[in-house]
């Protein structure tokens, strides 16, 4: 197998052609993709896209109608197929008439291990030892998202699965959560988050799968998925005179497209002057720079800028790029 | 698991809402006669005679009593919720993530419900018991045959009539976790559990069951009247001990195969 840029160690999670079909309705459509050891993979896809079924499948919960997933090179399915993997979806569910710690402690008694489970370091961990004692039908959603974190990692996983772990949480808590899975991901766990919301992917994921419709729509390295949907890069040149500046673009033959924005962003700092956006294909931004140059164009400075996640989700799920 | 089965079923409101319902029928059942000092008249239902003098008949009617609907029905309802109650409330999908096989699960989940199919009637008879003793006091009953039953041998036998109830209460419970797995709904479960002892009860006593009345589910909660003969009458209550087993096992068994095979969606 290939070496990709950040992890790229052996298969963790391999799902090949998997389909899910309820009826007539088709869920997940002949899904592939692979989460390696080490990954922070995201799996983007706006609700209802099958990230819930397919995240099923993983945990054994739905049988797939076809296709295969193995963990650890071991199909799914058994219990054996969880070894090794911990985590949960959709919103998390508890005994709300019994207390966190009971929750766990009964989670623990499920997994079987021989080992004493590390409930009270969990507990630590997601900041909830003060309120472990209490019913969890008194929790709020933020407190059941941290419980369910506690409840995956009680299970010492290599593979930790989170299907959107900041669902109903305040930004605070947005940020907690985000932190704790940065300081997991440090620890070396390979983490496979599920998640609508393309900033939380962009801050934390490594890799991501974009799927829409059941349909696998993008894959790969943050940037080979960015790049790969629109194929040109776009960058922000700020110059002293942003008219004469377009005159020239305008003669040249370098296939480049100049636009003044509508309204400059945030102002480039330390470089006073007026803006244009650039958009410019494979032959890359050196030779317009050049001839900008040349024709005595003052270039203050020169930002790409990266289509945000936002742009690209929304040309693959909508315009056409399925 | 049927530790952690046993005590989260301790730790639910309708557990307890089932078995004060339960301990509540001998209270009123001793308060009633006390108030009004007149039992049924005698004959019609075992026992009656010494209602007012002897405290060991509350226990045994109230059994007799209770077998009709109440029993069936605090079972039905907390059989029903056993698999359907963790779907609704998404804590099957958390537990089954778990190492714990679907299997495993299932049958640790059968043997809490079996567990309470047998605290319900003890806890009926209990509370009989104390009741009536401290109402009446406890004297030798006069058995059906009209050879008197000692004290000890009759507080023997209330409990051993509980335990035999115990065993068709089973087949029913077990009825109930195969709509609750199949249905997914708690309370469409119960409900349907309570019907089907409802309608075998009418086909019974409309004479509609024919030959295959002997092995109805509702005809099996009377089996234990026999230990009251002198000598006791043992096969009836064998009989009636492997019909109730069976229709327990049928029943577990098609839940189990449901169960094991679906799709956890909620």
């Amino acid at each position: 197998m290939e070496e990709r840029d950040g992890a790229g160690g052996e298969p963790v999670l391999e799902v090949r052609g998997l389909t899910k079909k309820f009826g007539d309705f088709v869920a997940v459509e002949d899904l592939s993709f692979a989460v390696r050891r080490g990954d922070v993979y995201g799996f983007l896809g706006p609700n209802g896209s099958g990230k819930s079924t397919t995240i099923r499948t993983v945990l054994g919960l739905v049988k797939p109608t076809s296709g295969e997933i193995r963990v650890f090179g071991r199909p799914v399915g058994g219990p054996k197929g969880r070894e090794g993997m911990a985590g949960f979806v959709d919103a998390p569910g508890f005994y709300g008439y019994l207390s966190a710690r009971d929750n766990l402690r009964l989670l623990a008694a499920a997994d079987k291990r021989k080992k004493e489970p590390p409930i009270e370091r969990v507990l630590e961990t997601v900041e909830l030892s003060e309120r472990a004692r209490d019913k969890v039908k008194t929790y709020s959603t933020g407190m059941k998202q941290r419980l369910a974190i506690a409840a995956a990692l009680l299970r010492e996983p290599e593979f930790l699965i989170l299907d959107e772990p900041t669902n109903g949480l305040d930004p605070g808590g947005m940020r907690d959560v985000r932190a704790l899975i940065r300081r997991l991901a440090g620890e070396g766990l390979t983490i496979f988050l599920s998640s609508h919301l393309l900033a939380e992917i962009e801050q934390l994921c490594n890799r991501v799968a974009v799927i829409g419709r059941g349909r696998l729509l993008a894959e790969g390295t943050l940037a080979e998925v960015v790049q790969g949907a629109n194929g040109h890069l776009s960058y922000r040149l700020v110059v002293g005179d942003a008219r004469e500046a377009l005159r020239v673009l305008d003669r040249s033959s370098s296939g480049v497209e100049a636009s003044v924005p509508a309204e400059s962003m945030d102002g480039l700092e330390g470089a006073a002057g007026e803006e244009i956006r650039l958009s410019v294909g494979t032959e890359g931004i050196g030779p317009v720079v050049r001839e900008l140059v040349n024709e005595g164009i003052e270039v203050r400075a020169l930002v790409p800028v990266r289509p945000s996640l936002e742009d690209l989700f929304l040309e693959l799920t909508e315009g056409g790029g399925g | 698991m049927i530790r952690w089965e046993l005590y989260k079923l301790l730790r639910q409101r309708r557990t307890f809402l089932g078995l004060g319902a339960t301990a509540l029928v001998p209270i009123f059942f001793v308060a009633a006669i006390e108030i009004t000092r007149r039992g049924p008249d005698a004959g019609e239902v075992p026992f009656a005679a010494q209602l007012l003098e002897n405290g060991l008949v509350v226990p045994l009617i109230t059994l007799g009593f209770a077998t009709f609907v109440l029993l069936p029905l605090v079972v039905a309802f907390v059989a029903g919720d056993s698999i359907a109650g963790e779907t609704s409330a998404g804590t099957l999908k958390t537990i089954l993530g778990r190492s714990v096989g679907r299997t495993e699960l299932f049958f640790s989940k059968a043997a809490a419900v079996a567990v309470y199919c047998l605290v319900a009637p003890a806890v009926l008879v209990g509370v009989g018991l104390v009741a009536g003793y401290l109402a009446n006091g406890f004297e030798p009953l006069a058995g059906p045959g009209g050879a008197p039953i000692g004290v000890g041998r009759g507080i023997a036998l209330v409990w051993s009539g509980a335990g035999l109830v115990a065993l068709p209460l089973s087949g029913l419970a077990a009825f109930a976790i195969f709509l609750s797995a199949a249905t997914q709904n708690s309370l469409g479960s119960g409900v349907g559990a309570v019907v089907l002892v409802l309608l075998l009860q009418l086909a019974s006593n409309l004479g509609l069951t024919g030959s295959l009345d002997p092995y109805l589910l509702t005809n099996q909660f009377e089996a234990w009247l026999n230990l009251t003969r002198d000598p006791i009458d043992w096969e009836p209550i064998i009989r009636s001990a492997w019909v109730s087993l069976l229709w327990a096992a049928a029943f577990l068994a098609a839940a189990w195969a449901v169960f094991v095979r679906r799709d956890v969606l909620s």
